[in-house]
């Protein structure tokens, strides 16, 4: 790692190392550029790899074993004094973090990436000035620095818990409170109540989850509201006080006001992105009033040799859009002729069972006006659902009546952020019904659901009831 | 975020990633490319044939495909649109043909192997090279008399038949060593002539199934007898259809000789990428004008076709100019060349 004050001169800097910055950068080193990468933190790797997907992933699995383990007593599996150590689970998390960010410094150093380490904001739009001293010129940037928690309103204590505070697992608190019903807000939840904290969400819109469509949350909250002690929606917070150590929260709910008290509070309403502070204002680089910055297909800014890509630009707030679009935005610069061009960004909720869904959703066809033909199956149908005991779920798909093109895929249930994938191929290739129906899926597996959604949209099934 | 490659109706056309980056690569635009898969897929043949100005192709493809394709209409009625776009040059107005059955009976016979290579060849060759021919006689009246008498005494013997083909190739490549422009290639892409130090004459042949150019290399150092030897061969066995692909390859000059079939001149197109062609009309007796006497001849008429991209008329008038000098007596052309 290169530190601070230098001045230097290079063909390609990269603002930020998160899995945008980092995959542009070693996409770019191998296209022959000679890069930069400028990184505030530490060490490489984001939010993603280390206060996000990663962290969050490695605690739900063990919450996941552990909810597996106390459920397979029908199964004649009891397994007795389970306790679960989060001293330990921390350490196995930091473990896999510090691993990981450790692979992305040497893939970078291996292809002679220089890491800079320090704060980097534009001086103009060819240079950026590096805090703590020196200055990077450069002939081609691109802007990664993702996006950070929506800062809290006013009259919020600000010692509540973000998501990284939750990530610590500093303690486990006796009651916690979620504010805000998205996916980050109930991932955490659900850990924190699998640790043994009674956990309450709270949610300002009538519904959980809002992007997605209904009958999958519905499957979903119906099994979580059994681990949480309160899942409150169409509810407002109006003020988070200390008190004894905790919080006093005051929850509006239809017109009513009420006071509840939480040792702890975590903070989930959404996310802004780092475009404030980094002197964009001495570049002609386009920002809109919620700190996105403007991109075309080519993932290029109002600045042509500018590019933004990942949580800072357009579209959902995820790790895997970030990596496509580094790639769009490296292989651009190296004068290929790429697009951002996908139809299909998975949505993945680590949920308990997990909901995904990408492409078309049947809210959006229904705001598009589009008519869509779907075909749903529940797991309750299939052999494997039904052998490994999680039979809650099911899998649709969204499919163009005309011509049968898939348009969408939605999944709740277990592995649903596996088997999603197989939903996205399908809409970027431009399959058709057919193309899954006659695609053999591995039987006893979930695999199957998706082939038999597909039957079902295309009416051809066997394995459900008909009436005759 | 954009919506790329978005339909009318708004969802975006159907292609796999791998089509869409082929069509970004060829700049075609996907979303008036009809696609011929099931649903109205684009597949890369789609783009590639859309590409080559090919919306008649697809179109024929389309109506025989039963399934309704959500982009049949606008490939009907575009195609003209279509095809404009695909070759962006103005007024060029690729419509589908009519049906000509509606007339009267047809056959109707699909555009396979030899005839379809003809046709790509010639297409690109027309579009592509600004075309010049230039014409002239040559006098073989003692060439041929030379000819006739080595030939009786050799015949029989392989290479024994002595055509006059074989005469004009060794004419032709004493021609191009002394001017190269006619033994080059013009690459386009990199704004290049690349001249060729090596001489592979080509010469046309029917083979009933279609043409072939049967290719002779090293002319420069071959007698005119290892030549005719090799015409004889390599004609053979393209008529049988054993000609090996590599005694097609490498030509940097062709000779297209119809006159024995007949025929007073003939414009040839040149065999892309080489940059001239010479054809070879029919040898008649004719009355010309020598010394003031009208006295009869064997005259051969010649016409080389030429890429006026890498040669002028002045550089073609010379190069026949020599030929025809050559040709026209038989020491000249066995002592200079
Ligand atoms: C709790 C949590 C769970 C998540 N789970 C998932 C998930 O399961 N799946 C998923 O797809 N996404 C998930 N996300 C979202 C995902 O983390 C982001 O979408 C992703 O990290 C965005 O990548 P990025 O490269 O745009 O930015 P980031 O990963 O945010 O990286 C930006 C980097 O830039 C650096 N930086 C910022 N400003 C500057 C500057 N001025 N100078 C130098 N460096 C700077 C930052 O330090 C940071 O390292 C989760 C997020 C959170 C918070």
């Amino acid at each position: 790692m290169v530190m601070g004050s230098l001045n230097t001169e290079v063909e390609v800097v990269v603002i930020g190392s998160g899995p945008g910055g980092y995959v542009a950068a070693l996409r770019l080193a191998d296209l022959g550029k000679e890069v930069m990468v400028v990184e505030e933190r530490e060490r490489p790797g984001g939010v993603c790899l280390l206060e996000g997907c990663i962290p969050s992933k490695s605690l739900i699995n063990a919450i996941e074993l552990s909810e597996a383990a106390k459920g397979a007593a029908r199964l004649g599996l009891t397994f007795t004094g389970m306790k679960i150590d989060h001293v330990k689970l921390r350490e196995w998390t930091d473990g896999v973090v510090a691993q990981l960010s450790g692979g992305v410094k040497t893939l970078l150093q291996k292809r002679g990436v220089d890491i800079v380490h320090g704060r980097a904001r534009f001086q103009d739009s060819h240079s950026l000035a590096i805090e703590g001293g020196g200055t990077i010129a450069f002939k081609q940037c691109i802007i990664a620095t993702g996006s950070s928690l929506n800062r809290l309103p006013a009259g919020i204590d600000q010692s509540v818990w973000s998501s990284a505070d939750a990530l610590k697992l500093q303690e486990v608190p006796g009651s916690l409170l979620v504010v805000g019903g998205g996916y980050i807000g109930l991932e955490l939840g659900l850990v924190y109540a699998g640790l043994g904290s009674e956990v309450s969400v709270v949610e300002f819109f009538p519904r959980l989850l809002m992007g997605a469509d209904h009958d999958l949350v519905d499957v979903m909250v119906k099994q979580v509201s059994k681990r949480l002690h309160a899942v409150m929606t169409d509810s407002k917070v109006k003020g988070i006080e200390p008190r004894d150590g905790g919080f006093d929260v005051e929850i509006e709910h239809e017109g009513k006001t009420e006071k509840q008290h939480y040792d702890r509070v975590l903070v989930a309403i959404g996310r802004r992105p780092n475009t404030d502070d980094i002197g964009l204002e001495h570049t002609k680089v386009k920002v809109d009033d919620k700190g996105v910055i403007e991109t075309d297909g080519e993932c290029r800014t109002a600045e042509p040799h500018i590019y933004a890509i990942g949580d800072v630009s357009h579209g959902p707030m995820l790790a895997h859009k970030a990596s496509r679009e580094g790639k769009v935005a490296a292989e651009s610069i190296a004068g290929h002729k790429v697009e951002f061009d996908n139809r299909a960004i998975p949505a993945v909720v680590f949920t308990d069972p997990e909901i995904s869904w990408c492409g078309l959703t049947e809210r959006r066809a229904e705001e598009l006006g589009v008519t869509v033909n779907v075909g749903r199956f529940p797991l309750s149908a299939l052999g494997r659902a039904r052998a490994i005991g999680h039979t809650e779920g099911l899998v649709k798909v969204l499919s163009e009546p005309e011509t049968d093109l898939i348009l969408g895929v939605g999944i709740v249930g277990p592995h649903a952020s596996e088997l999603i994938a197989e939903g996205a191929l399908a809409i970027e290739m431009g399959a058709t019904l057919a193309d899954l129906t006659e695609t053999i899926h591995p039987h006893p597996t979930l695999s199957e659901a998706l082939m038999e959604a597909a039957e079902m949209a295309a009416g051809t099934a066997v394995h459900v009831f008909k009436r005759s | 975020m954009t919506q790329p490659n978005s339909t009318v109706s708004g969802r975006p056309v159907p292609a796999a990633p791998a089509t869409r980056r082929l069509a970004r690569e060829l700049g075609v635009d996907l979303t008036l490319v009809p696609g011929t898969g099931p649903g109205g897929r684009v597949t890369p043949a789609d783009v590639q044939a859309f590409l080559a100005g090919g919306a008649l192709n697809v179109q024929s493809v389309q109506s025989a495909t039963p399934a309704p394709i959500a982009a049949a209409g606008l490939a009907v009625e575009g195609t003209t649109r279509l095809a404009a776009a695909a070759s962006a040059i103005p007024f060029l107005d690729l419509e589908p043909l009519p049906d000509f059955s509606l007339q009267g009976p047809v056959e109707v016979e699909p555009l396979r192997s030899i005839r379809r290579k003809v046709a790509r060849k010639m297409v690109t060759s027309m579009i592509l090279v600004p075309h010049v021919a230039h014409m002239d006689d040559a006098d073989v009246t003692e060439l041929e008399e030379f000819r006739l008498k080595m030939k009786a005494r050799r015949d029989g013997e392989p290479g024994g038949k002595l055509t006059l083909l074989s005469f004009v190739i060794r004419a032709i490549t004493a021609g191009l060593r002394a001017a190269p422009a006619f033994n080059a290639s013009l690459d386009p892409f990199r704004e290049e002539i690349v001249y060729k130090k090596y001489y592979n004459i080509g010469f046309a042949a029917d083979t009933g199934k279609g043409l072939v150019v049967p290719v002779i290399r090293g002319t420069d150092v071959k007698s005119i007898r290892e030549i005719s030897r090799e015409i004889e061969e390599k004609a053979a066995l393209a008529r049988e259809g054993k000609l090996p692909l590599e005694d097609m390859q490498g030509g940097t000059f062709t000779i297209t000789n119809v006159g024995p079939l007949g025929g007073t001149a003939l414009i040839p197109t040149i065999n892309y990428p080489e940059v001239a062609i010479l054809g070879m009309g029919r040898v008649q007796e004719k009355p010309v004008v020598r010394d003031g006497q009208i006295v009869i001849r064997k005259i051969l008429p010649l016409t080389l076709a030429f890429d006026h991209r890498v040669a002028d008329g002045a550089d073609a008038a010379r190069f026949v100019g020599e030929l025809v000098r050559n040709l026209s007596d038989p020491n000249l052309l066995l002592l200079d060349t």
